[in-house]
């Protein structure tokens, strides 16, 4: 009886502490379910106050975000359609709405090809594309092909066992195929990737969304691809093709929002190898296409429209260098641009070359059919078109806003810089024959260029013209503001010679008789005498008028001999005669009838002349007109070192005002010498390349960053200089390289034989023909 | 005895009553998480309420800044809650029509190369652009018909100078001045016809062309962009949580790392790139959800806008002030 009441008892104990162990589990999952509960609470909490976040401008009162999320974001959209989303865009064509489908791949070819599978898709117009690619998990792929050897050779045995031998045949090289690529991920020898591919199709409606849906379906099909319109996940589809590299997914509609999520995205995914993932990249070259570019010819790869505009906001520089051989088309693709933009564009240009057969430059037909301007330049024509290298100009400072918006523009007159060029000028005269050049120690050099700076200087002081002072340029009386009369060489001669008799300093008295030996050609007419050791000029007349001594020359009433200058280049010397009229489509400085030998320095200054009433007249935003500049054969001038400054002084003015310079030259490796013009060769974002000899590689490649390929074509277009078949030469004619800062494009100029064949032709017997026909 | 049996009685009472409290406070919270999670199957949009469409652009930030080693700058699109960052790189493409197959093979090679760059997701983002010829077309016909116009009105002025002339000779024949002049003008004025119809026969043989290709295929022009992420985790920063500049420069520095040596296999590759600005991402953004305005109102134009300035103002009352005081002067 004992032993039973206390077998009881030990029972009851038992029972006891197994019902407190109990309890106190029960109380356990008791506290961790409120844990667990109170957890989820506040994350789901968390997750929709982010969803409701607005990181707007309190965060950053610099930086309007809100506004930012709302350039971001649609005016409104529509996303209750399932095979469609409909956006509300600004003023659109068709009832402000856009209508939006997305499409995903659901099987791709078994073998990929670089720039062809996916292209046609990829390509497609109007079409944004995503392809999500992220490294494969192994352990699901591994488990994935376990799965397919698995079924592969359960497949097998049932082949087998039913004597299907081609099939079982089949399924051996499959299982063969699938062991090989399982073992080549697993031992780490090629690495597999998980890609996702979505496109998004929009139109202005329905009706076009569909007919472009169905083009797009047969493109696909046409590739082996088969695409599968996201239905019922249109929202999450136009959200993942935003640059956010995020797939979205939706939530339910109590937070009316889409959460972001990397899991269970609703869209299929492919496993790619490295070399299949490595085709899908689209990297075709775009067209050559600037919206309001004029058409100059067609893309010799793919036959396609090549529009080019200077100024397009592509391009951090406007001007443009024309670089090829005589005869391969360079001078008439130049222009027939100038013929197509000549109604909403301005040029002016040096003309310096008289084709064979031919009295006058070659820009001059031009001129005429635009209703342009042509001034000759003539030696010794008395009464000819002067151009004074004194001439001066207001330029015009704009003052822009951090936007770039124009908010003023002030006169002002930039006389120190003109004094570099005129010094430039000078010195060019003076070197015009190498000898003198080569004679002149640097002392002297120093000196020649202080008297001229000093000489010229004076000059303007004399006249009340002061730097910055656009206002001392003029005169004003009580009816009209006209310009005042400038320095000329004359002028200036004189006051070299006034220099050189009040001076005692011998270094600059040789470098002033320097500049007056050297300057003699170019002074129009003077006559002077020095006597007690002061300057006398006289006038024509007075010259006349005054005895003459035993040699039969001039001499005043001291019997002092009186010397008279008429120099043979003086068509510089004097007030220009030219007014350039700046609503003028072509204004064409004609120089090509001097003597071959006076064409460099009438360039340079038909050059400053345009520099001052052409580039530096432009008002950039009064007149929305643009201006280009054309100097053609600008090689010549490379090999003067005072051209050279001018001519990269000149480049820079042009770039400041908006104004873009045409340079054209026999080959790109004209710029390598000298350090001008390799700036103007690396600032120059449009180079239009002809046929190039082989031993240019390098330095074109330099500065095109061609590819060799590229290279080799650029020495196979167009025909040789030594190519006597004309027909050949025809054929080929205007082919060349467009390089725009890293793109390279291959075109065919396109001369409208029928309405430019009159300007662009240059072969004299050729425009006889045309004459004869027109009569 | 009797003690412990009722201690453990009401022990086993009180610990009942608990989990009934707790087991039936986490059904409730469970059947909330069950609303809350997104539910198997389609969603029914025609029951979601958008009241507000810019929780499409689902980015804290868009946020340019140099990193602390000044190897350059770069722009990010900052997401939750700046935890997730991402930078893109514009591929400019290359001329594959002429490439040679060495240059081809050397893309590929090269894009292999950089496949071994992707550890983490990358989108690679892509927009084909029409190259619409008929804004072009539409331009010239409008050239056209201006020269048209000013053609009529030459003919008119070259008749009034002409009539101009006859009476000068007329009345005064020794004024020659005006009569040269006028002669002049009228001359001009011939020239100016002969350039407009020489312009018209230009311009109708460019449209000839242009209408031609574009019946002959849609061109695109095509805009590649890498998107690439950093994400912050909080388990690689267990010891010291990052703050949100920290975050952000971190990013900038990872994301900076990796579009550089992203950019050395491109360039390998034959291909030119560029790191997206902001200009572009915003640009990415507006091509996808406000199309039209993309295509016909540049960014640029918005600066001048109430966009990014809260405060619009004018410069009217300066303007006033300036009246009355010259009102006043005079």
């Amino acid at each position: 009886m004992m032993i039973s009441l206390t077998s009881v008892m030990q029972l009851r104990l038992v029972f006891l502490v197994f019902l407190a162990l109990g309890c106190i589990g029960m109380l356990s999952v008791a506290f961790f379910l409120f844990r667990q509960s109170l957890r989820i609470q506040k994350e789901m909490q968390s997750e929709i106050q982010m969803a409701h976040t607005e990181p707007d401008a309190i965060r950053s009162p610099q930086k309007n975000i809100a506004a930012m999320r709302q350039i971001c974001s649609p005016n409104a959209l529509d996303p209750t359609n399932l095979g469609y989303i409909v956006l509300a865009d600004g003023n659109g064509k068709a009832g402000n709405q856009v209508y939006v489908r997305s499409f995903s791949i659901v099987a791709l070819p078994k073998k990929m090809e670089f720039l062809r599978t996916l292209s046609p898709l990829l390509n497609f117009r109007n079409c944004t594309s995503s392809i999500y690619i992220r490294e494969a998990d192994r352990e699901k792929l591994r488990k994935s092909h376990d799965r397919y050897l698995d079924v592969l050779e359960s497949e097998i045995t049932v082949a087998a066992s039913n004597l299907e031998t081609n099939r079982e045949r089949r399924l051996r090289e499959e299982l063969r195929d699938v062991t090989e690529q399982a073992s080549d991920y697993e031992s780490g020898r090629e690495e597999i990737f998980e890609c996702a591919f979505l496109f998004t199709l929009r139109e202005y409606s329905l009706v076009d969304l569909n007919a472009s849906a169905d083009r797009f379906i047969q493109e696909a099909k046409k590739a082996n691809i088969a695409v599968a319109i996201c239905y019922g996940l249109q929202p999450e589809a136009f959200l993942m093709q935003t640059p956010l590299n995020q797939k979205f997914q939706a939530l339910n509609n109590r937070t009316n929002v889409f959460k972001m999520s990397f899991t269970n995205v609703p869209f299929k995914s492919f496993y790619l190898k490295q070399s299949a993932l490595s085709t899908i990249f689209n990297y075709s070259q775009n067209p050559y296409y600037h919206e309001n570019g004029q058409y100059i010819g067609k893309n010799m790869s793919d036959g396609s429209i090549i529009s080019w505009d200077p100024f397009d906001s592509s391009h951090d520089s406007y001007s443009a260098i024309f670089a090829g051989m005589t005869g391969t088309g360079k001078s008439a693709t130049v222009k027939s641009a100038v013929s197509r933009f000549s109604d909403h564009m301005r040029f002016a240009g040096v003309d310096s070359q008289c084709p064979k057969g031919l009295t006058e430059g070659e820009y001059n037909a031009l001129a005429r059919q635009l209703n342009g301007k042509v001034y000759k330049i003539a030696a010794n024509a008395k009464d000819g078109n002067i151009l004074n290298i004194f001439e001066l100009e207001p330029i015009y400072e704009i003052t822009r806003d951090l936007k770039g918006q124009v908010q003023e523009e002030r006169p002002t007159l930039d006389l120190s810089g003109k004094l570099q060029e005129l010094k430039n000028l000078f010195l060019m005269m003076m070197t015009y024959d190498d000898v003198s050049q080569a004679t002149v120690t640097l002392e002297l050099q120093s000196a020649i260029q202080e008297c001229v700076i000093d000489a010229c200087t004076k000059l303007y002081e004399q006249k009340g013209i002061r730097d910055g002072d656009a206002e001392s340029l003029f005169t004003v009386d009580v009816y009209r503001k006209t310009k005042k009369l400038l320095p000329t060489i004359t002028d200036f001669y004189v006051e070299i010679l006034y220099q050189f008799t009040v001076t005692r300093d011998s270094i600059k008295k040789s470098a002033l008789q320097t500049i007056l030996s050297t300057l003699k050609e170019n002074v129009r007419e003077l006559y002077y005498y020095i006597e007690d050791n002061k300057l006398h000029t006289l006038t024509a007349a007075e010259y006349e008028a005054c005895s003459e001594n035993d040699h039969a020359d001039k001499i005043t009433k001291k019997g002092t001999v009186i010397t008279k200058i008429r120099g043979s280049r003086s068509y510089y010397d004097g007030q220009s005669r030219i007014n350039f009229d700046q609503k003028c489509r072509f204004i064409n400085i004609d120089i090509s009838s001097l003597p071959q030998s006076e064409l460099n320095l009438a360039r340079v200054i038909a050059m400053n002349y345009i520099n001052e009433h052409f580039v530096k007249a432009r008002r950039s935003s009064k007149d929305n007109i643009n201006s280009c500049v054309i100097y053609d054969e600008a090689h010549q001038l490379f090999d003067n070192k005072y051209a050279r400054a001018l001519l990269a002084m000149q480049y820079r003015t042009a770039r400041k005002q908006e104004v873009s310079l045409w340079i054209l030259v026999q080959s790109l490796c004209d710029f390598k010498e000298y350090p001008e013009t390799v700036a103007i060769l690396e600032n120059t974002q449009n180079k239009f390349l002809f046929r190039h000899e082989e031993k240019t590689k390098e330095y074109v490649q330099q500065y095109t960053k061609m590819s060799d390929s590229q290279f080799a074509k650029l020495t196979s277009i167009g025909t040789s200089p030594s190519e006597k078949d004309e027909n050949l030469k025809n054929l080929h004619r205007g082919e060349m390289c467009i390089v725009d800062g890293r793109s390279v494009y291959f075109c065919k100029a396109d001369y409208i034989r029928s309405v430019e064949r009159a300007f662009v032709e240059t072969n004299a017997a050729e425009l006889r023909k045309m004459a004869a026909g027109e009569q | 005895m009797e003690t412990i049996t009722q201690l453990v009685t009401t022990f086993a009472i009180v610990a009942i009553i608990l989990s009934c409290i707790a087991l039936a406070f986490f059904v409730a919270v469970q059947k909330k998480l069950v609303k809350f999670s997104r539910p198997v199957g389609k969603i029914d949009y025609s029951k979601v309420v958008l009241t507000d469409a810019t929780d499409f652009a689902r980015f804290d930030d868009i946020l340019t800044s140099s990193t602390p080693t000044e190897i350059g700058t770069m722009t990010m699109i900052a997401q939750n809650d700046y935890r997730y960052f991402t930078a893109g790189l514009n591929i400019h493409g290359f001329d594959v029509a002429n490439a040679d197959a060495s240059q081809i093979s050397k893309t590929i090679q090269g894009m292999i190369q950089l496949t071994t760059l992707f550890r983490d997701q990358i989108q690679v983002r892509q927009f084909a652009k029409p190259v619409d010829l008929t804004l072009q077309i539409e331009r010239h016909l409008k050239e056209i018909q201006n020269a048209e116009e000013t053609i009529l009105r030459h003919i008119d002025d070259c008749e009034l100078y002409m009539q101009q002339i006859q009476t000068s000779i007329l009345s005064d024949p020794d004024d020659t001045a005006t009569i040269v002049q006028l002669e002049d003008e009228y001359d001009y004025k011939c020239r100016e016809i002969k350039y407009y119809e020489w312009l018209i026969k230009e311009r109708t043989e460019i449209i000839d062309r242009l209408k031609a290709d574009t019946a002959s295929g849609q061109r695109t022009s095509n805009e590649y962009t890498y998107l690439v992420s950093y994400e912050y985790s909080e388990q690689e920063h267990i010891s010291k949580a990052l703050t949100k500049d920290e975050r952000i420069s971190e990013a900038c520095r990872k994301l900076l790392t990796t579009l550089r040596s992203m950019e050395g296999v491109f360039a390998s590759a034959n291909l030119s790139v560029s790191i997206a600005t902001a200009k572009d991402i915003i640009g990415m953004f507006r091509q996808q959800m406000q199309p039209w305005e993309a295509a016909n109102i540049p960014l640029r134009f918005l600066d001048d806008t109430s966009f990014f300035n809260p405060i619009i103002s004018s410069d009217s009352p300066q303007v006033i002030e300036e009246i009355a005081r010259k009102e006043k002067e005079l």
